[in-house]
């Protein structure tokens, strides 16, 4: 019913043009006919849509989305409104109605997020969906230049579920918070409480945070939380079953940088899973090791991350990262990374190197190192990028390896061809032969500012995959994918 | 395509085909018109609102984050572009957004690229889903009223001349 009248008000929005009122959006259309792989189910094509639509003036902002799905398959598809709601500002207080997105204490409690180029699919229910989590409630805040206030109620989503389930069994829990802070001479302390309402009983997260800048060189930024269900446990620091504790501190000296990162939780998983503890890991965009990235595990990780920067004169770089995560349940496990990244510029190219060397007990690899590199022409009219990358590891005392080569010429961002080619002799990976490859081709073509067109034929390797910080799993897929893009 | 069946569910898949195809059209036929004035928090925790910081006719806005190759092969020339038009009236914002993940990167990674305009943090999303960026870096270009004039998504080195003169005309006009 809610549903129903934000969208009637957003359609009189819409058709009432007001002065310095604008109607903005997106489109996404995506078409993909082939298989997964190792599936049984042949000649599947699926169409999805996402629509986006915004209205807004200079205080307001209407927004709703329809997604849809269509497969062969009946119980798969669905046509739903899957984000709506209304955001008011004016003289620093905000009014959230709706689907609304917010992050307390760096994502320890609570973390919504979008990934827009992401699609989200179960083998299990093979329903593709956007990718996002938001909470479906209402928020107040008012800040002024040096204090804020907040209050937030709503159900968050649990996005394993496809929107094929109803909005009862996709959002499971209540969260109700309040938070305030106050900033002061570059130095910001923020106090929180977060009421977890699941199953008939609540529990309580109150959090506190400190976060600041020093000399205009040094950032710092610690946040606490532990559950407390009683007025004694409060003050129960590092006593209570259930806590999270991130803390960075970064440095900069001239083209020197540094940042240190610490972590230690456990027990913090927040009802379905809403929460999203910093990780520590280096995110990467290298296929390999994005795909072999530690994901992170909140009821036990401690350790640190550990990152350098240097900027040259002359645009070249280097970067070099260590993290270790250890994990306790019935044994101890241990993740650590060693990576180096090279970059350089030259007039008309740019060469970028890495090398990684990594041990990962959770997933039984042993000694897997992993080196690569990025070799890049360009001119005003075109631009020719080489990539290789090739990891070896040690599995159950079996040697594993997996390599990319990739070739993509194109004009700018205008348009742009491409060929991947992934192989591995991985058992987990394997069939009947020796070794497995992956061949996929590519194309990009931006025909307007505001409008692409994006084709892939062949197969691609699925995998773990992670992205803003977000980790999922990605499905092999064979076949034809095309996606058209627009904004408005 | 295999998903079209017979009778009725054919007749309804193609509906939904068109309608979808009319939605598309429907965005590419309307253009972004403005940018609210938003508020985001900056380099000494306090929030900054655009009006306080955009320029007199022209700013760039740099949306980028710290795992993005192609948003650090950006900067440098972005950088470039900042000390050629800064007396101009052209002022430039650098949108960091990165998440909780890795936001604490950010500002140390900035300075030691040589940013000098304003860095402010998106760490939520909230003004990179309302503006509709999908990519990262996107250079949005926006005038005095703070109408976009140019959007540019991804980048290669031939993309600096693009986003040079997308500026030199906008300052003509």
């Amino acid at each position: 019913m809610i549903k129903r009248r934000i969208l009637l008000l957003l359609l009189v929005a819409v058709t009432g043009i007001q002065l310095k009122a604008q109607i903005s959006g997106f489109n996404m259309l995506e078409y993909q006919a082939g298989t997964l792989p190792d599936d049984t189910t042949r000649n599947y094509s699926t169409l999805f849509n996402k629509f986006h639509i915004n209205y807004s003036t200079e205080k307001l902002l209407l927004f709703g989305r329809v997604e849809s799905f269509f497969s062969p398959v009946e119980e798969r598809n669905y046509n739903k409104i899957t984000k709506y709601g209304l955001e008011y500002k004016d003289k620093g207080l905000t009014l959230k109605i709706g689907t609304i997105n917010e992050t307390f204490a760096r994502g320890l409690l609570l973390r919504s997020y979008e990934i827009p180029s992401a699609m989200l699919e179960d083998k299990g229910f093979r329903v593709r969906q956007s990718f996002s989590r938001d909470i479906l409630g209402a928020e107040a805040k008012y800040s002024s230049k040096h204090f804020s206030i907040s209050l937030l109620r709503g159900n968050p989503l649990f996005n394993l579920l496809p929107p094929t389930f109803t909005d009862k069994e996709r959002r499971p829990d209540i969260v109700e918070a309040a938070r305030g802070s106050v900033s002061w001479f570059g130095q910001s302390f923020e106090v929180g409480l977060l009421r977890n309402i699941g199953n008939n009983t609540a529990v309580n997260y109150p959090w506190l945070s400190l976060n600041g800048v020093i000399a205009e060189n040094y950032s710092y930024f610690v946040a606490y939380t532990h559950e407390a269900n009683s007025l004694n446990e409060f003050s129960a620091i590092g006593k209570q079953e259930s806590y999270g504790l991130y803390s960075s501190f970064g440095a900069s000296f001239d083209q020197l940088s540094f940042n240190l990162e610490l972590k230690s939780y456990n027990n913090l998983v927040l009802g379905s899973g809403y929460n999203e503890p910093p990780a520590l890991i280096k995110e990467h965009s290298y296929r390999l090791l994005n795909r072999s990235s530690h994901v992170l595990l909140p009821q036990n990780e401690k350790g640190y991350q550990f990152d350098i920067f240097y900027s040259f004169n002359d645009e070249s770089r280097i970067n070099f990262n260590h993290s270790l995560a250890i994990n306790k349940f019935a044994s101890t496990y241990s993740y650590s990374s060693f990576y180096a990244e090279y970059y350089k510029s030259f007039n008309a190219a740019s060469l970028k190197l890495f090398a990684d060397y990594a041990n990962d007990e959770f997933n039984r690899l042993k000694n897997r190192f992993t080196a690569g590199g990025t070799l890049d022409f360009n001119s005003s009219n075109f631009n020719i990028e080489l990539q290789f990358e090739h990891q070896v590891f040690s599995r159950y005392n079996t040697k594993v390896g997996n390599s990319v080569i990739s070739v993509e010429v194109g004009n700018g961002s205008k348009y742009s061809v491409g060929s991947i080619l992934e192989l591995s002799n991985d058992p987990f990976q394997l069939t009947d032969n020796d070794t497995r490859n992956w061949l996929g081709f590519y194309g990009r073509y931006k025909y307007s500012a505001n409008s692409n067109f994006l084709v892939f034929a062949g197969q691609r390797r699925g995998g773990p995959a992670c992205s803003a910080g977000i980790c999922y799993e990605v499905l092999d897929f064979e076949g034809v994918e095309i996606r058209w893009n627009t904004r408005f | 395509m295999v998903i079209l069946l017979s009778g009725k569910k054919m007749k309804n898949t193609r509906l939904i085909i068109a309608l979808f195809i009319g939605l598309a059209l429907f965005s590419e036929s309307h253009a972004q018109t403005f940018v609210r004035n938003f508020s985001l928090p900056g380099e000494k925790n306090l929030d900054v609102q655009l009006s306080e910081i955009q320029g007199e006719k022209l700013t760039v806005i740099d949306f980028w984050t710290s795992w993005c190759k192609p948003c650090l092969n950006a900067i440098p020339e972005i950088i470039k572009l900042h000390e050629k038009y800064d007396s101009l009236g052209v002022a430039f914002i650098g949108i960091n957004a990165d998440g909780p993940r890795s936001v604490s990167k950010a500002m140390p990674l900035a300075k030691s690229l040589g940013i000098k305009y304003p860095i402010l943090f998106d760490t939520s999303g909230d003004l990179t889903s309302e503006l509709n960026i999908t990519a990262f870096p996107t250079i949005v270009i926006i005038n005095s009223n703070r109408k976009v004039v140019f959007i540019h998504e991804g980048f290669t080195k031939s993309d600096a001349a693009v986003i040079d003169e997308a500026i030199s005309n906008a300052l003509k006009n």
